[in-house]
């Protein structure tokens, strides 16, 4: 459904702005009435991109009305990505000057193999260390390495995979930190499918949830992911996970499967407040 | 006994692999021992790695975790215990 209102788009509401024509032979991304992007939106952005490059669709992009977010976008790298993929962009994503703002975000990034992914959690841990509690910080960590050995284990991503980072409300009681990972992969059903036999995007993601559930045939796996979940919700945060046709949303007391738009691959973010114990 | 140093952060199983390359195939009559003073943070993966190169892999006598931080040895008793090698782990 297209936006008609100016709104900000987060794991939630990003199948407003992506549309792909597979009559046509194109995707396209609509950012026009976009009022902000999180960092979950971005890395879903980066997915879709990727995607639909190895599907061979070129992607048309439609860059924000407002400037704030379009320098917002430029100054996560997304230019990296349209560059990278080839995007066709209507409108101009200027560089814009870079001032320091290590403690507060964390560019989109692409990595492609396990010393990606080792990097990636060090550099979360560099940035954030000491800007939030200890165990915000290290539940982040595991976060990351994680769900970035997963994209390298399990999501048969050509592209590799995408992740970044934001904290919000810096300096307020609200201050939260929204982390995500993703790939253009073979999602988490096909990844399970070998193993545990067909089932749907929803019930893949409840089950990939679950403790001591893996592809690979090995009693030590299977606690990535279920660990991760397990981690945000103890420390108040909420997990997205979306996968296929799926999307699960988990937070403390509740989780909710719903329906979305097919996406290739896997995106998992989380948002963790940074101060849970205050 | 052998000595492995684990840096300050370490996240994948590619890393307990390297870090566990040099050991020797059979371990069944030896102690490791992994100096974690200078660790910092550890993923449940990295972890279960380690205590599966070394114990299970390598059948080795005794892992020594020393001086990891608390979530590490939580983790590592987890690895462990989920292996069926607990009786060969201390923490500590």
């Amino acid at each position: 459904m297209p936006i008609f209102r100016r709104t900000g788009l987060d794991a939630l509401n990003l199948d407003n702005v992506l549309s792909l024509g597979l009559d046509s032979g194109t995707a396209m991304i609509d950012l026009a009435r976009v009022s902000f992007v999180d960092a979950y939106a971005l890395t879903g952005l980066a997915c879709f991109i990727a995607s639909a490059a190895q599907d061979g669709l070129p992607v048309d992009l439609v860059l924000p009305e407002e400037p704030n977010v379009r320098s917002w976008l430029s100054r996560m790298h997304l230019g990296d990505v349209i560059d990278a993929f080839e995007v066709r962009v209507e409108g101009t994503l200027s560089r814009v000057p870079e001032h320091d703002r290590r403690d507060t975000l964390i560019e989109l990034e692409r990595f492609q193999d396990a010393h990606g992914s080792d990097r990636l959690a060090a550099f979360i841990w560099d940035r954030l260390e000491g800007g939030a509690d200890a165990e915000v910080v290290n539940q982040l960590f595991e976060a990351t390495g994680e769900l970035g050995l997963n994209v390298v284990e399990h999501a048969g991503s050509p592209a590799g995979g995408f992740v970044a980072a934001q904290r919000y409300k810096a300096g307020t009681p609200e201050e939260r930190i929204v982390v995500a990972v993703g790939d253009a992969g073979i999602g988490i059903r096909e990844s399970l499918r070998t193993r545990y036999g067909d089932m749907t995007d929803g019930d893949a993601i409840r089950r990939a949830i679950q403790w001591n559930v893996s592809s690979i045939t090995d009693e030590g796996r299977g606690q990535g992911l279920p660990g991760v979940v397990d981690g945000v919700k103890g420390l108040g945060g909420i997990v997205w996970i979306r996968s296929g046709a799926a999307a699960r949303t988990v937070t403390r007391g509740q989780a909710q499967t719903s329906g979305v738009s097919r996406l290739q691959g896997t995106i998992v973010g989380a948002r963790l407040p940074c101060r849970p114990g205050r | 006994m052998s000595t492995l140093i684990a840096p300050k952060l370490v996240s994948s199983r590619h890393q307990a692999r390297e870090l566990t390359a040099s050991l020797a195939g059979d371990l069944s009559d030896t102690v490791v021992m992994v100096d974690c003073s200078a660790l910092q943070a550890s993923t449940p993966s990295f972890v279960d790695e380690l205590v599966k190169a070394v114990l299970v892999d390598r059948r080795g006598g005794r892992l020594v975790m020393k001086g990891a931080p608390e979530r590490t040895v939580e983790l590592a008793r987890r690895a462990a215990s989920n292996r069926g090698v607990a009786d060969r782990l201390e923490t500590g």
